[in-house]
């Protein structure tokens, strides 16, 4: 590896030095504010090094890519540690979390979600994968106290493992039927591969399990609500969008290099589980009374609806998922930020019942999650609605009216699940107990976040440009 | 450039909703906000009929890049008839302020939702790039939810839901539809883009049936016609006075305007095919709902139904294709906003003072509240269709028009007036006649609820003695309208 490709990596690099340096000076200094406010700043300098000058080179060791595309997620994701660090402030303080490890884990989380949208090769996605979800073990489990954010985390390591097993299987026969690792080249190869083309298929077929586990795709979506309900909700937040989205990322980078042929192989596969998610979570998300289940098997249902249209593809396609993925991202990362800053010493109010005419109490936050369910059931103006015009309109000009009329219906059923707590917040009889006030940090991320989604929700045209300029 | 007139009309409401917002612990201030946005919305709009149309019968038309990348513009237009649909709205909006002047609970909030559905509605009327038609069409739900889901009486969270994905269920339909014909339309010129204009001359094909039915199911859910109209008494019966009069006044408009904006106009052949259909689910439903109606004991509920019947003869004016009923439906669902806002605000008024809505528990008011039984008396017989007053200016012109091309119909439709007599004189006979119920006793108007009912008598008389200044703006849209499906020749 070259002078030149270690500096086309230097966001990671800084990411992963900072988070060693974070976790060395927790062990001797451990100084939970002045250690999490040096997170967001490495996440920032992360940030804004992967905005700044374009690197000399594009590819790195033949596994990552530092183009615009990858730099373009690089910034989101360290946007998201460094949102995610600010929100969790008073959350880490409350349930005494370690100093050093936390802000430290969640950087090198971000390292890896990273390294994952930006891979360009099958080891590259497998090391951006596995960097980050090993992270998510400890952080989903971080809170001793709770028996619950144990079990969260072992439902996750378990599941982890196999869909792990799967993955590395799926690459090793990919690379016995093509010869590569290389992303264009292990499906071009995989058409002259002649009578191992059936293995190679195979091996594709374990790879998309693997990332169906990973994005909680229905039949592998089982342990979502159990490690969000478990998972401090900060966490939570990282585990629904920057988890999912960065495999969602690397997923278009293999989509624009994937072959007529083979996606014809793989089109029946991926229209099922992209149907099947979006009517099995959707079912399943209708009978939850706990916010953070809810939004589990709601992030299902986004799932298969991305998926859907990375299936339809084409520029438009990909820039569906990708503004998608932004607009997902914002209003997930916005709704756990609610929810962990309604949240007490030793407990979140995740349930229903918890939340009864909060709306009155706290005005300011309820609205502000109506807002993000709302942009999550794709209502305008939030930029919910134009991330899902977006995928409508790539459907459509794909041709996959099936799809389209599913995603159609199940928007029209997952109105109901997203109003359910919005009633609850507001029309419903009001409690005399208040939730906790909030500290400004807390507002403010909150407050980004809903500028964020209105902002995209009435005006995405830059958006839309910036992410047609950076497609691969 | 000109001044962005139409843009500012959109903002004032905002600006309203923003102000009330920020003050939310001052309600007093909260309500001269609200009052001074929607007078300011009124005098624009009224400030508007003294402009002249342009060869395309546009008054007023700003046009500004919105989303590039699609070809979505912020494009709006004014013509005659959305020129009277915002003056409506910027009418019953300051009535609908007036007769909530006392909002007890969380008022700023209330004022603020109102403004927030003002802007939706009058951004539904001056739109035409389709995806910002769609954004203000959902854009109304939200604050109607919120206004039926909090402030609503009895079972107000079902029916807020019901209303919703009734709605909602109808547009979403609507989206597919816009998208289909935006792909149709760009793959035929090579130009994406949402403008009407455009879009207009896309052949549809096959698809146009399909488009055109997509489009239809979400205007016809929110006029509504029977068979989808289930969720609007439900929403009715729970809605403040605000909100009922919102929602008969304004909302069910707006799917009228939709099917005279964008269906008609972007299929015009399939669109006439479809008249007999539109006429005949129009009849059904003038003459269901106007039995539902007669069959109500709750007064809220029956003037509900009644609204669902005279948007029953609105329907048959937009189906009978005629130069003549098209005018009188238009200015019909003015008449209409006016009599039905004002029976809402009425029966609201009634509420306050009685407690009950049920015809039997009610009666005598005619010796207890004079003046109040008087404005009840005039509204009441207005909404019949009484001649010289509102809807029958409206109502009569409709007949007329539609003897012309479908007599049948037209004469089916009249009978229907007779049902309109029946359950309208059963409700002045349960509340105004008769012995009052013993050991009550109930005041009459105050000067604040003389006053907004005043204005609206005014409003019906004028519509019903002198309807020609707004039949005036009306009659160059209506021809281009008709020429596109071919009611003239």
């Amino acid at each position: 590896m070259s002078g030149l490709e270690l500096f086309a990596l230097l966001p990671v690099l800084v990411l992963a030095l900072g988070a060693t340096g974070l976790l060395m000076v927790g062990a001797w200094w451990p100084d939970r504010k002045a250690l999490l406010f040096c997170g967001i700043a490495i996440a920032l300098v992360a940030a804004v090094l992967a905005g700044g000058a374009a690197p000399p080179v594009t590819d790195i060791a033949g596994m990552f890519s530092a183009g615009p595309y990858a730099r373009f997620f690089a910034i989101l994701w360290s946007m998201l540690a460094a949102l995610t660090l600010l929100l969790s402030g008073r959350y880490a303080e409350d349930q005494d979390f370690p100093a050093g490890e936390f802000p430290s884990l969640l950087l090198f989380a971000a390292a890896g979600m990273i390294l994952l949208s930006s891979a360009t090769s099958l080891i590259g996605m497998f090391l951006g994968l596995e960097s980050f979800t090993l992270t998510l073990y400890i952080l989903i489990a971080i809170d001793k106290k709770s028996s619950q954010g144990t079990e969260a985390g072992l439902k996750y390591l378990v599941m982890g493992i196999v869909a792990t097993g799967f993955l590395g299987f799926g690459m090793a026969l990919i690379y016995a039927a093509t010869g590569s690792f290389q992303l264009p080249d292990a499906f071009q190869l995989l058409e002259k591969s002649g009578e191992l083309r059936p293995i190679g298929l195979l091996g594709w077929a374990m790879l998309l399990s693997a990332i169906g586990f990973k994005i909680s795709l229905v039949p592998f979506h089982l342990w979502t609500p159990d490690v969000y309900q478990g998972a401090p909700a900060p966490i939570s937040a990282v585990l629904s969008t920057g988890s999912k989205g960065a495999v969602l990322a690397v997923l278009v980078t293999v989509m624009v290099g994937i072959p007529a042929t083979l996606l014809d192989s793989l089109a029946p596969l991926l229209w099922a589980l992209s149907a099947g998610s979006m009517v099995v979570g959707t079912i399943c998300a209708l009978r939850q009374k706990n916010l953070k289940r809810m939004l589990a098997y709601s992030s299902t249902v986004h799932m298969g609806l991305v998926l859907g249209a990375l299936l339809a593809g084409g520029e438009i396609g990909w820039g569906a998922v990708v503004f998608y993925v932004v607009v997902y991202t914002v209003a997930n990362l916005g709704a756990f930020g609610v929810l962990s800053s309604f949240s007490m010493r030793g407990g979140e109010p995740q349930d229903y019942r918890e939340l009864y005419g909060v709306g009155y109490h706290h005005p300011r936050r309820s609205t502000a999650l109506a807002v993000f369910l709302l942009s999550l059931a794709g209502i305008p103006p939030t930029a919910g609605f134009i991330g899902k015009f977006g995928i409508f309109h790539a459907l459509l000009k794909a041709d996959l009216f099936g799809l389209a009329l599913i995603g159609i219906l199940t928007a029209l059923v997952s109105v109901y699940y997203y109003l359910r707590p919005i009633i609850i917040l507001f029309m419903a009889k009001e409690r005399s107990v208040c939730l906790h006030q909030g500290n400004d940090a807390e507002l403010a991320v909150i407050g980004v976040c809903m500028l964020a989604i209105l902002l995209l929700g009435l005006y995405p045209g830059p958006l839309f440009d910036l992410i047609a300029a950076i497609i691969p | 450039m000109a001044f962005p007139y139409l843009t500012l009309l959109i903002a004032l409401p905002l600006i309203g909703t923003a102000f009330c917002l920020l003050f939310r612990r001052q309600p007093d201030e909260c309500r001269w906000f609200a009052l001074g946005s929607t007078l300011a919305v009124l005098v624009i709009s009224c400030w508007m009929f003294s402009l002249d149309p342009d060869s395309n019968g546009w008054l007023l038309r700003e046009d500004f890049p919105w989303i590039p990348s699609l070809g979505a513009r912020f494009t709006l237009a004014m013509d005659g008839i959305s020129l009277l649909m915002v003056a409506l709205t910027g009418f019953l909006q300051v009535i609908a302020v007036a007769i909530s002047w006392h909002q007890k609970k969380h008022p700023a909030l209330f004022y603020a939702l109102l403004l927030l559905l003002e802007s939706g509605i009058l951004g539904v009327f001056l739109v035409t790039d389709l995806l910002l038609f769609y954004l203000f069409w959902e854009m109304m739900l939200i604050p109607m939810l919120f206004l039926i889901g909090i402030w609503g009486h009895g079972e107000r969270i079902y029916a807020a839901v019901k209303f919703f994905l009734f709605t909602l269920g109808g547009s979403l339909l609507m989206l597919l539809a816009i998208i289909g014909l935006y792909l149709l339309h760009g793959q035929q010129s090579g130009d994406y883009t949402f403008a009407l204009d455009a879009l207009r001359q896309t052949d549809c094909g096959a698809w146009e049936a399909w488009l055109y039915a997509g489009f239809m199911i979400g205007f016809l859910v929110k006029v509504p016609v029977v068979p989808l109209h289930t969720w609007l008494p439900d929403a009715h019966t729970v809605a403040p006075a605000a909100g009922s009069l919102d929602l008969a006044g304004l909302l069910l408009k707006t799917g009228v305007f939709g099917i005279l904006r964008f269906a008609f106009p972007l299929f015009p052949a399939t669109a006439a095919a479809s008249l007999p259909l539109i006429a005949g689910l129009a009849l059904v439903g003038l003459f269901w709902t106007a039995w539902c109606a007669y069959l109500q004991t709750d007064i809220k509920r029956l003037i509900a139904y009644s609204s669902v019947s005279h948007l029953g003869v609105v329907m048959l004016g937009l189906a009978a294709n005629d130069e003549i009923a098209l005018q009188g439906a238009i200015l019909l669902m003015v008449c209409h906003g006016l009599t039905t806002g004002a029976m809402f605000a009425m029966v609201s008024m009634l509420r306050r003072r009685t407690g009950t809505r049920n015809l039997a528990e009610l009666g005598g008011m005619w010796n207890e509240a004079p003046v109040f039984s008087c404005f009840f008396l005039f509204f009441a017989v207005a909404s019949l269709g009484l001649p010289g007053l509102a809807n029958f200016s409206g109502e009569i012109l409709v007949f007329v028009g539609a003897f012309r091309t479908m007599p049948v119909f037209a004469a089916l439709a009249v009978v229907g007036v007779v049902f309109a007599a029946a359950y309208i004189l059963r409700l002045v006979q349960g509340v105004l006649w008769g012995e009052r119920p013993p050991g009550r006793s109930w005041p009459d108007l105050t000067w604040r609820e003389g006053i907004t009912l005043g204005l609206l008598a005014i409003g019906t008389l004028w519509l019903g003695l002198y309807p020609a200044p707004f039949l005036e703006p009306l009659q160059q849209p209506v021809r281009l309208l008709l020429t596109a499906t071919g009611g003239l020749p």
